[in-house]
């Protein structure tokens, strides 16, 4: 199924949820991606499949009832992955620099090697800086988590700031890691080759 | 307790006493001196308050509505009443109500900035659109020239919620005029683009439309209805599949690592062109090693001809790559996965183990294999190839999350708890069952749920008349409640769900997010129209319906010792929350009653074809022949009369329930009616009953011994 990432909306928390669940350890109520999606409406993200509405299905004499599968959020259409994206705001923090953070990143297992979470923290990242002028972001990641080192060390080009002990509840230590945010580098085509010039036809 | 004493009719301390209670966690007493309250200080404004601050403590908010209201009447001299009573309204949907106390907050308090955001979200709810823009344009002007650096975020916030009512309202041109004038001031510029596109579409300008889908997919080309709103706006999605083609063809140049502009043109090419995009397609997701390379062609396995076509390329794929190892697991895993959706369970096994042997450290082909097992309906196989694929990967919960769900269809209980107890590090003092619980796990109680069912279903068909196995009678008795309390607390987290909303009826005006409350408000509204709460309350009513069918002697009695520490054991492992005196929900069952189904049934989407088979089973066992009959053709409507189930529910509410003296023979005759007028096509058959099944079996294919 065609993969597609868009903003998350509150239709989508249960699927979140539900994938986050399923593929991580650190859990949260509803309660909390509620809080996510209605103080930063604009930071959070999900994968989702679709394009089984564009094939018709000549068998089918009707329609059937949605699948009674929590990951999905509309007929045909199931969460995958999601990032779930906040803003500092800590009254007891300075104000500036304005710092974003990621509370939770996850891409399920059979949807990996595709690019889903890297696209997925573009969005988040552009989205901080575009709406609250972020300075920087941060995040926490698992000291054995290689995978999601490799991304946002190598690929996304975050440095690690220091290293927090016993920082998960089975006591593993994690990364904190930061990077700089700056608007017009974080467009996610911006290194394209050809850049679509918004003038000419496309037929 | 001293003022009381003295006098023991100052039911403010009354109402104070039965609050503090509450907080001391004495609820039972606490709800004693909230009713004496309640009845002595009917028309005392502090005592309606304190009673109202009562019932929203314990999360009864019509109560508390009443409550606060009786307050605002009896004009109580603390003005956040009117604050909470709008919060309070805004949670039990009375929304003219909460447009007056959001106009007397602003009245008192008119210089902040939410006071003004909360009346417009007021006056939105109650669908005055005119007056919420009206409310936001106000405050506007007011604060033109005051505005701080730190006021721009939720100034551009309100901006942009200006003109989403006014697109909601249908007047899309000063939508589109508010987003143009106000575009410097709103940050938001996806939501912004999003919203001024959707307004030209409405208002027919499509070129200028597409220059902003073009504009919304440098940003994100990865969203899918970008693309399709773009080809609605340049018209070819009804042109021919080569001018489509050329479309994406310069799509996918611009934008080569997404995934839509590649995809899409497969859903509308046909034969050689198909064949030769699919196999650029999923033969480059092959070689790259992409797992999800069949799940992403899936969709087109609905046309036969692309099915074949998808087989055959990527068949002649794996047999001519045997020597490279990564095209070989991944197309091999391909193919099993492929022969597994066209149901030829054999040809998925072999290519499944294949790529086991292979690469026997390979999590992904054991599932494939576990899954054919699934199909091939041995439950506990696939369990046992699921468990293979977990512990070649201790570190990853996805793979243990499967494996635990495999564990629960097969009802081997005890190891699907111990498996996901593996991942359970919230905190070591929880056990893991209500650990599940707290995180509000809806999968894992699901499905716990049903294994218990399952298990109760096949205990009883073990049950034969006069049996007095005390053992076996506790195990029905214990598994049809354990399913019962699981797929309860479904419904009470749902509960909880709804009753999350009340912070943010107060904290979304404060925060400057009015358009994603009003968006959560409508979620709320319909979450139990959602298909996990329907499959929650399937299960309820079942149970239910089965008690009906029980032995009216199952009284277990002198259980063996065995069995006796077998409750033991479960008694513990089972407990969904800390103070549980009710672990096997034996209790809550025999409290069960059909007006509880009724109740849930009511919220029902009804426009699910289970929840009509649902309603007609449960109408016919009240006798409630209307509802019955209103369930029954709900169903033909919404499957063209073709749903299988149709024959023998007409068959079974015309000669079985209608028959019964408990149905007076005025409401049979309109039944009957209505039956003719529907199923017009029964017209001589519903005074015979064999002609009736003949016909039934014909036309529906049904089988009457269901």
């Amino acid at each position: 199924m065609a993969i597609t990432i868009r903003l998350a909306t509150i239709e989508d928390i249960q699927a979140m949820q539900n994938a986050n669940l399923t593929n991580l350890p650190e859990n949260y109520t509803l309660k909390y991606y509620m809080y996510h999606i209605l103080s930063w409406p604009q930071l959070s993200f999900v994968a989702t499949t679709t394009g089984n509405d564009l094939v018709l299905d000549p068998t089918e004499e009707y329609s059937p009832d949605p699948k009674q599968d929590p990951q999905y959020v509309n007929k045909d259409e199931k969460i995958v992955g999601y990032v779930l994206g906040k803003l500092d705001d800590d009254p007891d923090k300075p104000p500036t620099p304005i710092t974003g953070h990621v509370t939770s990143l996850a891409v399920m297992r059979t949807y990996r090697r595709m690019g889903i979470a890297g696209k997925l923290m573009k969005q988040c990242l552009y989205a901080l800086a575009e709406n609250f002028k972020a300075d920087r972001v941060s995040l926490h990641v698992r000291k054995s988590n290689r995978a999601a080192l490799h991304l946002y060390r190598d690929s996304l080009k975050f440095e690690v700031l220091s290293i927090e002990k016993s920082y998960y509840n089975d006591k593993e230590d994690a990364y904190y890691m930061k990077k700089d945010l700056v608007l017009e580098d974080l467009v996610p085509t911006k290194d394209y080759e050809y850049q679509d010039d918004l003038e000419s036809d496309l037929i | 307790d001293g003022i009381l004493k003295k006098n023991p009719g100052h039911t403010e301390s009354v109402a104070l006493k039965a609050l503090l209670l509450y907080h001391l966690k004495e609820k039972s007493e606490a709800k004693v001196y909230a009713k004496q309250a309640a009845v002595q200080g009917d028309s005392k404004p502090v005592t309606n308050h304190i009673l109202g601050i009562y019932y929203r403590s314990v999360q009864d908010y019509q109560e508390a509505a009443i409550w606060f209201q009786k307050a605002v009447d009896n004009k109580i001299a603390n003005f956040n009443v009117y604050k909470d009573l709008s919060c309070l309204q805004a949670q039990n949907h009375r929304y003219v109500g909460m447009v007056k106390s959001r106009l007397m907050t602003l009245e008192k308090e008119a210089g902040y900035r939410c006071n003004w955001t909360g009346l417009a979200i007021a006056h939105h709810l109650n669908k005055d659109y005119n007056a919420a823009v009206k409310t936001l344009t106000k405050f506007e002007e007011l604060a033109k020239d005051s505005l701080s650096e730190g006021d721009l975020l939720e100034h551009s916030q309100l901006l942009l919620y200006k003109a989403i009512i006014l697109n909601e309202a249908g007047e899309f041109q000063a939508s589109l005029n508010a987003l143009n004038q106000d575009e410097k001031s709103i940050f938001d510029k996806l939501k912004f683009d999003e919203l001024k596109a959707k307004n030209l579409i409405q208002l027919g300008d499509l070129k200028a439309a597409s220059m902003i889908y073009r504009k919304l997919l440098k940003r994100n080309p990865d969203n899918n209805s970008y693309y399709y709103l773009l080809e609605i706006c340049l018209g070819t999605n009804v042109a021919s599949a080569d001018v489509r083609k050329r479309l994406y063809q310069r799509l996918a140049g611009f934008y080569p690592k997404s995934d839509p502009p590649k995809f899409i043109p497969l859903t509308f090419l046909e034969g050689d062109k198909f064949v030769e995009a699919a196999s650029d397609y999923v033969l480059e997701q092959l070689r790259r090693g992409i797992p999800s390379a069949f799940v992403n062609v899936k969709p087109l396995y609905k046309d036969v001809n692309k099915a074949k076509a998808l087989g055959s390329i990527v068949t002649e794929f794996f047999n001519k790559n045997h020597t490279s190892p990564t095209t070989y697991v991944w197309s091999g895993y391909y193919l099993a996965q492929h022969y597994l959706e066209l149901g030829q369970l054999n040809e998925a096994l072999k290519f499944a183990n294949l790529v086991i042997e292979h690469t026997p450290t390979l999590v992904e082909p054991y599932i494939v294999k576990a899954r054919v097992f699934k199909h091939k309906g041995e439950p506990l196989d696939a369990a046992k190839f699921m468990d293979e694929a977990r512990k070649l990967d201790l570190q990853d919960k996805f793979i243990n999350s499967k494996t635990t769900k495999y564990y629960l269809r097969a009802n081997l209980i005890n190891e699907a708890t111990q498996t996901i107890k593996l991942f359970h590090r919230i905190d070591d003092s929880v056990d893991v069952i209500e650990g599940l619980h707290n995180t509000e796990c809806v999968w894992f109680i699901t499905e716990e749920a049903e294994a218990f069912y399952r298990i109760f279903k096949e205990k009883m068909a073990l049950l034969k008349d006069g049996d007095f196995d005390a053992d076996l009678q506790q195990e029905i008795l214990e598994n049809q409640g354990l399913a019962y309390k699981r797929f309860q607390a479904i419904d009470t987290i749902f509960g909880v769900f709804i009753d999350e909303q009340f912070d943010f009826h107060s904290y979304c005006p404060r925060k400057g997010t009015p358009a994603s409350y009003i968006e959560m408000i409508r979620w709320a509204d319909n979450l139990y129209h959602q298909p996990m709460y329907t499959r929650a309350s399937v299960g309820i009513c079942k149970i239910l319906f089965n008690i009906h069918k029980k032995p009216e002697d199952l009284n277990p009695k002198g259980l063996s010792r065995q069995e006796k520490k077998r409750r033991d054991a479960l008694s513990i492992s089972q407990k969904s929350y800390r103070e549980d005196d009710d672990v096997f929900g034996e209790r809550a069952v025999e409290e069960l009653t059909m007006d509880d189904l009724n109740t849930i049934y009511n919220r029902l989407n009804k426009q699910y074809i289970q929840v009509n088979e649902l309603g007609f089973e449960l109408y016919c066992r009240q006798y409630k022949v209307i509802f019955a009959a209103q369930a029954l053709i709900n169903l033909s409507k919404l499957t063209n009369n073709k749903h299988r189930e149709i024959g023998h529910f007409l068959i079974k509410l015309n000669f079985d329930v209608l028959s019964s003296d408990k149905v007076p023979d005025s409401l049979k005759k309109v039944v009957k009616i209505t039956l003719l007028k529907n199923f017009p096509e029964t017209k001589d058959l519903l005074d015979d009953r064999s002609q009736m099944e003949a016909y039934a079996n014909q036309k529906f294919l049904s089988s009457l011994t269901l």
